[in-house]
């Protein structure tokens, strides 16, 4: 093992070498720098109409007119980075958290308290607090927690939509003390009951991941799928050894769609010109494809899709400083969100 | 010296070595003991750690001032070490897990690092643990990072991060339970 001096000089001779070469590079070196931008744009490109979604406050007023005190968040920006090799490299940038408790706040109009019935136990809890629960680009919602201590050596916790009293989360602690596997066929039929309470039967309809890596749980992930893409809609499940359900997210919950509802032709078309529109100023464009295609449910009870767009672009310019020709290359994901007007 | 912000300030603004020297003598224990449990192997940990200098003071990232700069910089040398694993999978390495004999400069560091040799039977035990439970518990336990910090380290929600300690807490003591130790302070 080096010694702290040695590590000193090591990182500082490196350094000096560093930017030894950065200098020499702007003299002699002819080197092409390759850029990429993840850029997320959130473009409702809801059948023609042109708005640009940009959130960085939500403030949730209840139906009774009683507001709640906003919450602020700023969300996770991203910025260009380059490397001399012409890797990429991409440095997310951590957001600022304001606020004391990024938890969430206290809303004084929530029941104070609720119970929910899971694999047949009914679990009362005294509320805690509210957060405001974000997916992606395309909804938000208010839920509830709640806490129930010492429910059979379980501490309970778990969470209401403010809106719809849905279970969004549960969530079951207890020390592990004892040690032993995971039954996999026990576990899992607990996790399979448990989603065809929620789902119904039809689980063929869903993409299942399931499997215990770890030693004291098992996993039970479950999509919809529509029109053989995987949706916004997820459930996830976690049983641990005593065949309890430890953990249970519902995810972006929609229900009797089975097919994008819009025609996909015109919808290839929307983007394009949408495209069309974002790219008129970009120098060097060359072209889009789709990274994914993503069915999500809406603030307002419908459902769209989030088109994920890779956006190209490149070209050529001259750098009068390193008196060199060099190459910007940029590929950018805009998400477009697409649904029936 | 405020946990590093002064001393990286007077590197980044005003080309002090001095400043970058400081951190590293501040953070690198630390660091290397962090990254041990990305990688699982003390000597490429403590290449990694070196990395993570060697980039703050090659690119000089700004410190935006949203978290402490410890935050900060454990957050980028998880960065560093995930893309170190993403190009040893890519070139077909397949890294160690924790076992075997713990090589002698890690009990060396444990020893001068950690110091107190019950503190030092909890690390050995997070050996044993799932990865992300070790990387959480040295940040809370051992670097007395709040759960909120540990979460950015981890890129992880809050709510998330303490749904992590809370279990990698129970792993702990039953691997500590299992080995017939009892450890009432974790």
């Amino acid at each position: 093992m080096r010694t702290y001096e040695e590590t000193a000089r090591r990182v500082l001779d490196r350094v000096d070498e560093y930017n030894e070469k950065a200098k020499k590079r702007n003299k002699n070196l002819r080197i092409g720098a390759a850029f990429a931008c993840f850029a997320v744009f959130a473009v409702t490109a809801v059948f023609g109409v042109k708005a640009m979604m940009k959130p960085n406050a939500i403030t949730t007023e209840h139906s009774d007119g009683n507001s709640v005190e906003p919450y602020q968040k700023k969300y996770a920006a991203f910025t260009c980075g380059s490397s001399d090799g012409g890797e990429i490299s991409v440095i997310e940038e951590y957001p600022a958290w304001s606020g004391k408790n990024i938890l969430g706040f206290r809303d004084e109009t929530a029941p104070k308290t609720a119970a929910v019935t899971v694999d047949g136990v009914e679990y009362t809890g005294t509320y805690e607090e509210s957060a405001v629960l974000k997916n992606g680009i395309y909804s938000t919602s208010v839920s509830h927690s709640y806490y129930q201590k010492g429910m059979n050596d379980y501490d309970i916790r778990f969470w209401i939509d403010s809106k719809t009293n849905e279970l969004t989360q549960f969530e079951a602690y207890k020390p592990l003390s004892e040690s032993g596997a995971v039954d996999e066929e026990k576990c899992r039929a607990v996790a399979e009951r448990t989603a065809k309470s929620y789902l119904g039967d039809k689980l063929s309809d869903y993409e299942i991941e399931s499997g215990s890596n770890d030693p004291y749980y098992y996993h039970y992930r479950v999509c919809k799928m529509i029109d053989g893409y995987r949706s916004a809609f997820t459930l996830n499940i976690e049983v641990d050894k005593n065949g309890m359900i430890t953990l249970l997210m519902v995810g972006n919950k929609f229900e009797g769609i089975d097919s994008l509802p819009f025609d996909k032709e015109e919808a290839d078309a929307l983007i394009s010109e949408k495209v069309k529109a974002i790219v008129k100023d970009v120098k060097g464009y060359s072209g889009y494809e789709y990274r994914y295609i993503k069915p999500v449910a809406l603030n307002d009870g419908e459902v769209g899709a989030v088109y994920g767009v890779v956006i190209r672009s490149s070209y050529d310019f001259y750098d009068e400083v390193k008196q060199k020709t060099l190459t910007f290359v940029s590929d950018c994901i805009v998400e477009i969100l697409v649904k029936e007007q | 010296m405020d946990n590093g912000a002064s001393s990286y300030r007077r590197f980044r603004e005003d080309g002090d070595a001095e400043g970058l020297a400081e951190i590293i003598r501040e953070y690198r224990d630390g660091l290397i003991m962090y990254l041990c449990t990305y990688v699982h192997d003390f000597n490429t940990a403590e290449e990694l750690a070196e990395d993570t200098f060697v980039y703050l003071g090659t690119k000089k990232p700004r410190d935006k001032g949203g978290s402490a700069f410890g935050t900060w910089l454990y957050a980028m040398a998880r960065r560093i070490a995930l893309s170190y694993l993403r190009k040893a999978k890519r070139r077909g390495e397949y890294l160690t897990e924790n076992c075997g004999e713990i090589p002698q400069d890690e009990i060396t560091l444990e020893e001068s690092y950690i110091r107190e040799e019950r503190r030092i039977t909890v690390h050995r035990a997070m050996r044993g643990l799932k990865p992300e439970y070790a990387q959480i518990l040295w940040l809370v336990y051992f670097e007395r990072m709040s759960v909120k910090d540990a979460a950015r380290v981890m890129n992880k929600s809050a709510h998330n991060a303490e749904t992590l300690v809370y279990r990698a807490r129970n792993a702990l003591k039953a691997k500590l339970l299992e080995e017939g130790f009892v450890y009432e302070d974790i």
